[in-house]
């Protein structure tokens, strides 16, 4: 979406009728509109957002929205009107006229008062509706195509960009965010629906205390379970910070300038990750330890057993049973079926049914398995082997861990060893750095404890509320008013446990996707190069990483670095919006040094490339240089005159050269 | 009427493994929000009762039918 073209009439500075027709190329997407202090910039935004909204958002004044020189001119009794319009095209080129008019008139006092009984006239007209036919409903239409709320992120001051890298900056933007991708109204929609199933909690009270009860316990347990989630989101951000805490006290003193102190956090970084590994592979070694042991737990059970057969299959053997020459099974089938194995038949031949009879006799049952003892014997042999080298296998990993163990604990005491030094340094920085670096440490680690601790409680209330669910489902199906009921219930936590999934989800998206488009604009804007990383956390608190490893937040950066990281932001909280609206930004660089100027007009053109961007500047702001550094991209340039005359200022926007 | 709210928070509920009517009731309740955003809503339960109402009719249906 872009804007073709304004026209203000009246409107504050501007007397008669103004019109801007806006940059349309987007090979050269800007438009630049340069103006002294008080010629009428911000009344360009301010013409904009009273068109849409009714309201002027901008630096607002008390003073009255018509011209000073309209109203001089305008005898006792006479009628003069304010109007603002602005043309929009879609993407399918197709055109949008919003159009808000205010009339007003001269009473015989001489005073300038709104026409009685008529409100500003507020219309849109389409390309299909043109025939002066309105699109019914404009407030809605604007409220759903750039609601008001995210007005701000397209149309925005740079001299209040900074405003966003303040204290409570994390608040700030975190609200902003909700704002901009609509999350508060799926926050609002859980708060509505969680009243409602609070409500239908009460009616199953009513009708059945118990099942009443059982309700209650579940969402007090749910209670509990919000409670401990927000805990541990809070212990989460605390160990954060005090790990953000820990890198910065260990550049301070890997930074502080003696060389002595920086070879000891050298060295104790290198032992933090000797330590770090060693633990690793002490914990791997004691996972084996148990492994082996529980691999060879069945065989320790089995172990009479597997010995006995091992015995009882050489009697066999030596019996001659195994290999069996007969099988006591094949022996009884002959007898069973009267026949020989010559053929013969048993009932013909005594003999040779005796001979067979006395064969069964002493053939063992085992040789029926034999074959199988056979196979086996090998298994159980191997298997016992095993079980011999237990004590050794058993004593080498015990010997392992044990070295790893040392080998930790004098490193750990090492690391104890150089924090002491630290601590008693005679530089007092040092030691402060250090006695801080130690107690965010400390911090870092009771806060692991505390994630762990509301970790399992999470996941244990959360499988009592199962249990409490199923509980109250079977004593509802009991009574014919609550199964009715049951079903409302059911559904209303089913719609709940969705929409809190979703809003969970959507703000670890929409992080990632803002932390990913802040970081591509301020990496591409930046001039210096001398960043790598731009980070920003659950809390959107920002954090800048610079090639030497330096990390500091965003109140750390240069005047400079601070207005690219806001633009790059803004860029960010732009394209997740999801609308697709122009961007003006009055002021870009205001409160810049000329170097720092030049830098950003250098890098301005590659900022946000595929949008409508109305730079509204200052001479100073747009000098020469700054002109010649941005001038392949800018397609419409405008400079606001201000003319005086008898009645009164008035500000003229016309073309650059003309 | 065509309700501009965000995309992607429709596209998610969507995109769930919920029953179509848990999904309908979302993307009703949602549109109820937005319609009513910054404003005083004395209504507000009324029109869930009612959407909760016709989503569990609905769940219903769904269950009888298979």
């Amino acid at each position: 979406m872009i804007i073709n073209e304004l026209r203000m009439e009246n409107f504050r500075q501007y007397y008669g009728q103004n019109n801007i027709s806006f940059a349309k190329d987007p090979e050269k997407n800007f438009t630049v509109i340069q103006g002294t202090n008080g010629a009428g910039k911000t009344t360009i935004l301010n013409a904009i957002t009273w068109c849409l909204y009714g309201f002027e958002l901008h630096n607002v004044t008390d003073d009255p929205i018509y011209n000073e020189v309209v109203e001089n001119e305008t005898s006792q009794s006479g009628k003069f009107r304010v109007k603002v319009e602005i043309d929009i095209l879609n993407k399918n080129n197709e055109l949008t006229t919003f159009k808000r008019e205010k009339n007003f008139h001269k009473n015989t006092k001489g005073k300038v008062i709104p026409a009685i009984f008529e409100d500003d006239e507020f219309s849109i007209f389409d390309e299909e509706s043109r025939n002066n036919k309105r699109v019914e409903f404009p407030a809605l239409y604007v409220d759903t195509n750039m609601p008001e709320d995210i007005e701000e992120y397209f149309f925005f001051d740079g001299e209040k960009l900074e405003d966003y890298f303040r204290e409570n900056t994390g608040k700030v933007i975190k609200k902003s965010v909700f704002k901009i991708t609509q999350l508060k109204l799926l926050k609002r929609l859980i708060d509505h629906l969680d009243e409602r199933r609070r409500h239908y909690a009460k009616k199953v009270r009513d009708i059945s205390p118990e099942t009443g009860a059982l309700e209650q316990e579940i969402i007090d347990k749910e209670d509990s379970l919000k409670e401990n989630s927000s805990l541990l989101e809070k212990a989460v951000k605390q160990r954060k910070i005090a790990e953000t805490k820990i890198k910065k006290y260990e550049n301070e003193l890997k930074r502080s300038g003696s060389s002595d102190i920086q070879s000891l956090q050298i060295e104790r970084e290198k032992l933090e990750r000797e330590v770090s590994e060693l633990d690793t592979k002490i914990d791997s070694a004691k996972n084996d330890k148990i492994d082996f042991i529980l691999e060879m737990t069945p065989t320790i059970l089995a172990y009479p057993a597997l010995k006995n057969t091992l015995k009882e299959a050489a009697t066999l053997k030596e019996k001659g049973f195994i290999p069996a020459k007969y099988k006591k099974k094949f022996l009884e089938d002959l007898l069973e079926d009267g026949v020989c194995i010559c053929g013969m038949k048993l009932s013909e031949n005594d003999k040779c049914k005796k001979t067979l009879e006395e064969l069964w006799e002493k053939t063992s049952n085992l040789t029926d398995i034999g074959d199988e003892i056979g196979t086996e014997h090998a298994s159980i042999e191997s298997l016992l082997e095993k079980l011999n080298n237990f004590r050794d296998k058993q004593t080498k990993l015990g010997k392992e861990i044990r070295w790893l163990e040392k080998e930790r604990e004098k490193k750990s005491k090492r690391l104890k060893e150089i924090s002491i030094r630290l601590t008693g340094s005679e530089i007092e920085k040092i030691k402060d750095f250090e006695e801080m670096l130690q107690e965010n440490k400390r911090l870092q680690l009771s806060k692991i404890r505390e994630e762990a601790e509301l970790g399992a409680q999470i996941k244990s209330t959360n499988v009592i509320i199962e249990k409490l669910k199923k509980k109250r489902d079977k004593e509802m199906q009991k009574n014919a008013e609550l199964e009715n009921l049951k079903d409302v219930v059911l559904f209303c936590e089913t719609s709940l446990d969705v929409s809190k999934e979703l809003k969970k989800e959507l703000i670890e998206d929409i992080r990632v996707r803002i932390e990913k488009t802040t970081k591509e604009q301020f990496l591409k804007l930046n001039w210096k190069e001398s960043f790598v990383d731009v980070l920003i956390d659950d809390d959107y608190d920002v954090t800048v990483v610079r090639k030497s490893g330096r990390v500091s937040d965003a109140n750390g950066l240069s005047a400079g670095e601070k207005l690219v990281l806001a633009l790059s932001f803004m860029a960010a909280l732009n394209q997740i919006s999801g609308f697709d609206l122009p961007i003006i930004i009055d002021t870009p660089m205001g409160r810049l040094d000329k170097e720092i100027k030049l830098n950003i007009a250098q890098v301005l053109p590659k900022y946000l490339e595929d949008k409508q961007i109305t730079l509204l500047v200052t001479g100073e702001e747009y000098s020469s240089e700054f002109r010649d550094k941005l001038h392949h991209r800018v397609s419409k340039e405008y400079i606001i005159n201000v003319v005086q005359t008898e009645n009164g200022n008035k500000s003229e926007v016309v073309l650059h050269g003309s | 009427m065509e309700y501009h709210v965000n995309v992607k928070i429709l596209d998610a509920i969507n995109n769930t493994n919920q029953k179509k009517p848990i999904k309908d009731f979302l993307i009703r309740a949602l549109l109820i929000e937005f319609e009513y955003a910054d404003q005083e809503k004395p209504r507000i339960k009324d029109d869930y009762d009612r959407l909760i109402r016709k989503g569990v009719k609905e769940m219903r249906d769904l269950n009888d039918n298979k």
